[in-house]
Parts: structure tokens; sequence; C-alpha cells
């Protein structure tokens, strides 16, 4: 049988939620789908490039780190940085390790703005 | 002066700041998701090319790898570092340029390994440009057909099978038969005879002791000036050994591209072949006869073709590539020595019965060939030799036919009796290549049968004492003939100088 590869199954799946099916059942059958077929280590990525799907589609998550939180202008300022996406999520998260700046990253790009990350690029 | 020194410090540090400040911009980054065995497996960055560098952080700075496996789901990358500092789920970024290496005179003198950082402790190397790892080869219109010798200063070799600045030969034969011994004597050629040609040695996982001591050899030779040593150990991952050719084809390339000529020798194209079958095996592609993968041909095609000689508008410059082969037990049709065999413009074959017989360099001259040296060959060399492979041929086939008995006709005798000279004057010890004067003079004296009354182990010893004769008393005219460019006529001044020397000299040795 000939193995049916991620990005058709993220595929699938990215069509579904976007035609307003059930996020939840959709999510059990991908369960059921990577149990049955071993792939469950793979979960993250299923879900990383069912992100990236939509996105492409006009619906982005975005992953935004900082060392304090954000402030609502602030929030304006990321979601107008994305302007020609349909609607734009938010996942905040707080580090103190990051020290300061920003980091913004969604699924398969990258926007590293932070100090911590100047610190380790002027060490390189 | 401490003071200076820290200022200038704090201005580095400041100016390295604020390149930082402009450099936060939306990158492509992707995460490792499995690595061994020197490849690793990367999820995203699904806008990588092929042969692309990628980065990948790691606790001490960054590794690099380059993309081979291009797929839906995922990248295979090969590392050039060390895997164990790569973990799973590091950070990779793209670093939007494929492989070069550091090109130029600076390179000369040196020890590098494919990846153009020194490896002989002698500081670092500043060269002004680079040149891609991966470059297509010249196209048609780009090259002139191969006319400039190439001597090696082996006399089997320029007088059977001449070599001209561009050509592919392939040095074949099992191990311990002189291959690399036959590079090695071309190399110092270049030296001795000052040809101004640039070599370059790659040594494809050869054990570092061998590379060290043929380096010490080349420096003692005065060649280490001209050349550059691409090394490469067994111990290296095997990403180093496949990228090694063409790391040291892109040096080449830099002299054949700037009107120069350069000699490129990798050694050897079999240990290569295994390094990229172990690549190819661990990034899972299908594997095809003797376990290399499809591409094993594409590999040393697209090599070995970027040896060439170049248009005069291109400049004319060139690079003359001896790739080596090692066989088993002599089996020159096995895979990779028929590949390569298909691709060079010809091959010298080392044979070990020849080699134990005390016939040193083991040439065969039944199995090896120059599909195109012969337009290269120097006229003086060319003028006389012309009898020698026939001759030599016959010797040979007379020669399995004598050993059934004793009774021969006049003229197979002497077939036989110039043969076993000839094969005797063609000997040569290694480190001593000669010029076009010596081989010459050697062969005519040969052909015009003046050795035929002296024993075959004083052999040696007359062709000594001739080239010293020669040497002593007509300098000059020895001088003018190493130029190579006249034919040498049989009623010419020049053989008629070396007949009557070699006829005196013989008679010396004659019992």
């Amino acid at each position: 049988m000939l193995k049916t590869s991620r990005r058709t199954v993220a595929k699938v799946i990215a069509d579904q939620l976007l035609n307003g099916a059930s996020s939840e059942k959709l999510m059990q059958q991908l369960a059921g789908y990577l149990v049955k077929h071993g792939l469950t280590k793979q979960s993250d990525l299923y879900l990383r490039d069912i992100e990236s799907l939509l996105a492409t589609r006009g619906h982005s998550i975005v992953d935004v780190t900082t060392a304090r939180e954000l402030s609502d202008s602030l929030r304006k300022q990321i979601t107008k940085a994305f302007a020609g996406q349909q609607s734009v999520v938010l996942r905040e998260h707080i580090d103190e390790s990051v020290i300061g700046g920003i980091r913004i990253q969604t699924s398969d790009k990258l926007f590293d703005a932070t100090v911590s990350e100047k610190l380790r690029q002027l060490r390189a | 002066m401490a003071e200076l020194h820290v200022e200038t410090l704090a201005g580095e540090l400041e100016a390295a700041i604020a390149k930082l400040e402009a450099s936060g911009k939306l990158a492509s980054s992707g995460i490792v998701t499995r690595v061994g065995d020197g490849v690793v497996w990367i999820y995203g960055l699904r806008d990588a090319g092929y042969s692309e560098v990628l980065q990948i952080e790691t606790d001490e700075g960054s590794v690099e790898a380059f993309a081979l496996n291009l797929m839906e789901d995922e990248i295979g990358a090969v590392l050039l570092g060390d895997d164990s500092r790569v973990k799973a789920g590091a950070k990779v970024s793209r670093s939007g340029h494929v492989l070069d290496v550091p090109v130029g005179p600076e390179l000369l003198g040196r020890v590098v390994d494919p990846l153009g950082r020194p490896l002989d402790g002698k500081g670092p190397i500043k060269t002004k440009a680079r040149g891609l790892v991966e470059r297509p080869a010249i196209g048609v219109l780009g090259r002139k057909h191969v006319h400039e010798p190439m001597m090696t200063g082996i006399m089997a070799i320029d007088a059977m099978f001449p070599i001209g600045r561009g050509q592919r030969e392939l040095i074949i034969g099992d191990r311990q038969t002189g291959k690399t011994a036959v590079a090695i004597d071309t190399m110092i050629n270049q030296a001795r005879q000052k040809t101004g040609v640039v070599n370059v040695y790659v040594a494809v996982g050869q054990k570092l002791s061998k590379v060290s001591r043929l380096v010490d050899r080349l420096r003692e030779e005065g060649v280490m000036d001209q050349t550059i040593v691409v090394a490469t150990g067994p111990s290296d991952p095997a990403s180093l050994l496949y990228l090694a050719p063409y790391a040291g084809c892109a040096m080449g390339e830099y002299f054949r591209d700037n009107k120069e000529h350069a000699l490129i020798i990798y050694d050897d194209l079999t240990k290569h072949a295994v390094a990229y079958r172990q690549m190819s095996l661990l990034l899972r592609r299908p594997p095809g006869r003797e376990a290399f993968p499809g591409d094993v041909f594409y590999l040393h095609s697209r090599l070995l073709e970027r040896a060439a000689k170049l248009s005069d508008k291109l400049g004319a410059g060139s690079l003359t590539a001896l790739p080596i082969i090692e066989t088993q037990a002599g089996d020159i049709s096995a895979y990779i020595p028929t590949n390569v065999i298909s691709i060079t413009d010809g091959q010298i074959f080392m044979e070990t019965d020849l080699f134990n017989q005390g016939i040193r360099p083991a040439i065969s001259a039944g199995l090896s060939v120059s599909r195109v040296g012969g337009d290269a060959q120097t006229k003086a060399v060319k003028s006389v030799s012309g009898g020698l492979k026939l001759s030599l041929s016959q010797y040979r086939e007379l020669a399995a036919f004598a050993q059934f008995g004793s009774d021969l006709d006049k003229e197979t005798q002497a077939t036989l009796n110039r043969g076993v000279r000839m094969t005797e004057l063609l000997k040569q010890p290694q480190y001593q290549p000669m010029g076009i004067w010596e081989q010459v003079a050697s062969v005519t004296a040969t052909e015009a049968g003046h050795f035929d009354n002296v024993p075959v182990e004083k052999i040696k010893d007359t062709q000594a004492a001739l080239l010293t004769e020669l040497w002593s008393e007509s300098k000059e005219k020895m001088r003018e003939l190493n130029k190579g460019a006249e034919k040498v006529e049989k009623d010419s001044d020049i053989a008629k100088l070396i007949n009557k020397t070699a006829q005196k000299v013989a008679k010396g040795f004659e019992s």
C-alpha cells in the first residue's frame, strides 16, 4: 500500500476545516489515522502542515514570543503586518529568556528580533 | 598600543551590532526531525533549493549541511560537520547560496580540506575569489581540441600513450601497482621541466599518513609551490569525501579560466563512489547495481567533463584530469571501472604481474590507450616512438609462443631480442621523470639496434651512460631537443649524433 503523504492528509483536513467541518470531529479522525499508522510521533508536524496550508488560504496562526506581555497597540501592529490574510490568530507566549525584543513565528517562517537571538549571533 | 587595540575592538563590536540591527527579517525556518549517520531530515524550508547550504543551530554555534533530497514532506540533508552536536528539534535556516570554496593562487603550496579550510597549520587562507563546487562544464563552443602535450616524464606513457592538456586519462589498476606513483611523477615532472602547470592533488579518503608522506615528498622535490592538496581521510564524514573532487576541480578551474594550465589528480574515484553510495543509501535513495545509486555515472561524468581545453576566445587555458580507479583482482569490467573508462579519453592500465616481474611502472601495453593524446604528443617524441607500441606488442605475442620451443628463425629471434631490451629500457624508477631529450635519445638508440648486443641486465647502465655522454658533450643541442618542437628525422644531425654516441657507449658494455 502506498503511504499517503503528510501533506495530502493535511490538505484534506485544511479544506474540510475551511468548509466549516467540526474541528473536534476532524481532530478525532486525524488522531485515529495517526494511531492506526503508527504516526503519533509526527502529530505536531501534521498540525504544522495544517497551519501552513491554512495560512496559504488566508488564515494565519502566529506564535508571538516576548519577554513581557504584549500591549494592545503592538497586537494591532502585528496583525497589520499580516495584511493579506483574512484572519490572524495570535498565540502569545511570555518567555523571559528572550530578554527583550520580539519573535514572531508562523508555521514555516520566522522573524526573530529578540535580544537573545542577537546575542547568539554575536557569539557565533 | 594596548589602548589602540581596545579602541579598534570596540569599533568592530559596534559595527557588528549595527549590522545585526538591520538583519531582522522574515526568513523561512525549519526544524530537524531526525538526525544520524551524518544525515539530517528537516521539516519545513519548502523553498530550499537543491544543494543549497542550510544552517543548523546547535548549542555551540551552527553546523552546515547541504540539501540533497527535496521531498514533499521533508528535506534530506547531508551534514558537513560533526553530527553529534545536532539534535532533533534544532532550528534550521537557509543560507541562500550553494556550496563554494576559496580559489586562487593563494592556495598554492597549501593543504586544505574540501571546504577550503587549511589543514597544514600555516594560518588562514584569504583568497580574492570563490568558486562554485558544483558548476556546469563548459559547452561545445568554449572548447578547443587537445593539442598541447602534458608530459608525464614517464617514458612508457609519453612515448606510447601520450596525454594532452585538457585530456582525461584514467589510471587504473589493482592496489599496490604504482598508480599514485605515476600521478606523483607527473606532478614532479611539471616542476622539473618548468612547464608552469599547476597541480591539484585530491586525496579521497586516503590514509592521512600517506597524504602527509606525499606532501613531504612534493616539498622535497620543490613541487609544492605549484601544488594544492585537497585532503580527506578515512575518518572524515562521507559528505566531505563526496565533495573533495568537486572542490579540487573548482580550484583547478580557476587556473583554467585564467589562461593557465592545471593538472588535477583524483586519488581515487573508487572511494568517491563508495562515499556517495553511503550518502545515497542513508538518504534512502534506491540502490542499483552493486548497491550504487542510479546516478553514479552522472556523479563522475559531470566531474570529469569539467576538465577541458578552452578555446582561444576564453584564454586557451586547460585542466587535465588524471582520475585513479582501484580494481579488485584486475577486474576492469566491474561497475565503476567501466563507467569511468567510458567517460575518460583513455586509460593507463597497471598490472600486478608486471609489477611483480619488476617492470615498473607496470603499464600494460595491450590494455592501455590514449584516445586524443596523439595530436598532442611532442613532435620529437612522436617522430621516434611510432614503431614502439607495435614492436612491443609483437614482442609480447612472440614471447608467448617462444616459450613452447627453442627452434626460432633469425627474424623472430631478433624481434624477441629487441623486445626484451625495449621492455628493460622502459623501466623507470620512481621520482625520476625524464625530459624529452632523454626519452628521444633512449628510444632512438634502441630502435636503431645499437643496444642489441648489450646484455639485458646492462641496458639501464648503457642508457645512463648514453645520456651522461650526450649531456656532457652536447648540452646545447640537448637543450634544443628538449623543447620537443622539431621532428627528429632519421638522417638529421641530432639523430646522427645520438646514433654515433650510442654506438660508442654500447661498445663498452657489450660482452
